[in-house]
C-alpha cells in the first residue's frame, strides 16, 4: 500500500522540490534586483560584473523553474551557475563544502537543478499543461 | 531528447542522493568530532541535547542516505530535522520572513530534497538497489 501512495506522489514530489527550489533561487534574484528583501551585501553591485550576470540567471531560471516552464533548459543554465559560483567564489576559500557557509548551498543547488534536467518539470508545472493542450 | 534525458534519471538521482548524504554527513563529523573545524555552537556536544541528537541525525542519516541504504527511512528523519532546525532551532522566521533574510535557505532546500527522497527513493546505484537485485 505503502509503496502505491509512494509510486503515485513522487511526479507531484518533484513538483514541489521544482517550485521549492525556484522560489529559493528566484530569491537571489529578487534580492539583486528589486533589493527584495534588502541586502546590505548587494548595495555595491556594479552593472555587467560577474555578480550581476548571476543575478540575470537568477531571476530568470528562478522564475522559470518555479511555474515549471522550459524546465531542462532553465535547470541546465542554473545548475551551470552555481558550478561557476562554487569554482570562482567558494573552492578559492576552501575546498570543503562545510568550511564555507554558503558553498554548501551552491553545491546543493547545483545538483538539485543538475537533476532537474534529467527529471523534468514533474504534473505540476506550465510544461505539463503545454504537453496536455 | 527527454526521452533520452529520462533514461539517465535513476543514475542521476543516485548522484544527487550521494552529493546531499556527503553534505549533510560533513555537518554531522563537524559537530561530534570538531573536523575540519570545530563548530562554535557544538563545543560542549553531548548526546541528549538538540545539538547531539541533530548530530546523530546527520552521521548516521548522511553515511545511510550516501550509500542508499534505507533511504527513504532515513531521509524521512532528516527532512524532519531540517524543519525542526528552521522553524525551532535556528528560530529562522524571527530573524526575517525571507529564507535569503534570515540565512535558512540550506536548511530549507535540505528539508524539500529530503522530502523527495522519502518518494523517488535511492535511484539506481544504491545499496537498496543492490539488495533489491538480490531478493
Amino acid at each position: 500500500m505503502f509503496d502505491q501512495v509512494r509510486a503515485a506522489w513522487t511526479p507531484h514530489g518533484l513538483s514541489l522540490l521544482r517550485i521549492i527550489s525556484g522560489l529559493l533561487f528566484l530569491e537571489h534574484g529578487t534580492a539583486k534586483y528589486l533589493q527584495l528583501p534588502h541586502l546590505a551585501a548587494f548595495d555595491s553591485m556594479t552593472w555587467s560584473s560577474m555578480i550581476d550576470l548571476a543575478g540575470i540567471v537568477e531571476f530568470t531560471t528562478g522564475a522559470l523553474l518555479t511555474v515549471g516552464l522550459f524546465t531542462p533548459i532553465a535547470a541546465f543554465l542554473a545548475s551551470g551557475e552555481m558550478a561557476v559560483a562554487y569554482f570562482t567564489t567558494w573552492a578559492p576559500r576552501s575546498l570543503l563544502p562545510i568550511l564555507t557557509p554558503g558553498g554548501d548551498l551552491a553545491v546543493l543547488y547545483c545538483f538539485v537543478f543538475f537533476y532537474l534536467i534529467f527529471a523534468g518539470s514533474g504534473p505540476w508545472s506550465l510544461d505539463a499543461l503545454l504537453k496536455r493542450k | 531528447m527527454e526521452a533520452t534525458l529520462d533514461k539517465f534519471r535513476p543514475q542521476i538521482l543516485s548522484i544527487l542522493r550521494i552529493m546531499v548524504g556527503l553534505l549533510f554527513l560533513s555537518s554531522g563529523i563537524q559537530k561530534w568530532f570538531a573536523y575540519p573545524v570545530a563548530m562554535p555552537a557544538a563545543a560542549n556536544i553531548t548526546l541528549f541535547s538538540m545539538i547531539g541528537v541533530a548530530g546523530c541525525i546527520e552521521l548516521v542519516g548522511g553515511a545511510l542516505v550516501t550509500v542508499g541504504l534505507f533511504t527513504r527511512y532515513a531521509a524521512f528523519i532528516m527532512s524532519g530535522e531540517m524543519a525542526v532546525a528552521y522553524w525551532f532551532y535556528a528560530n529562522r522566521p524571527a530573524r526575517g520572513f525571507m529564507p535569503i533574510q534570515n540565512g535558512g535557505t540550506v536548511e530549507v532546500l535540505f528539508c524539500f530534497v529530503f522530502l523527495y527522497l522519502v518518494f523517488a527513493g535511492s535511484g539506481s546505484w544504491s545499496l537498496d538497489a543492490l539488495l533489491r537485485k538480490k531478493t
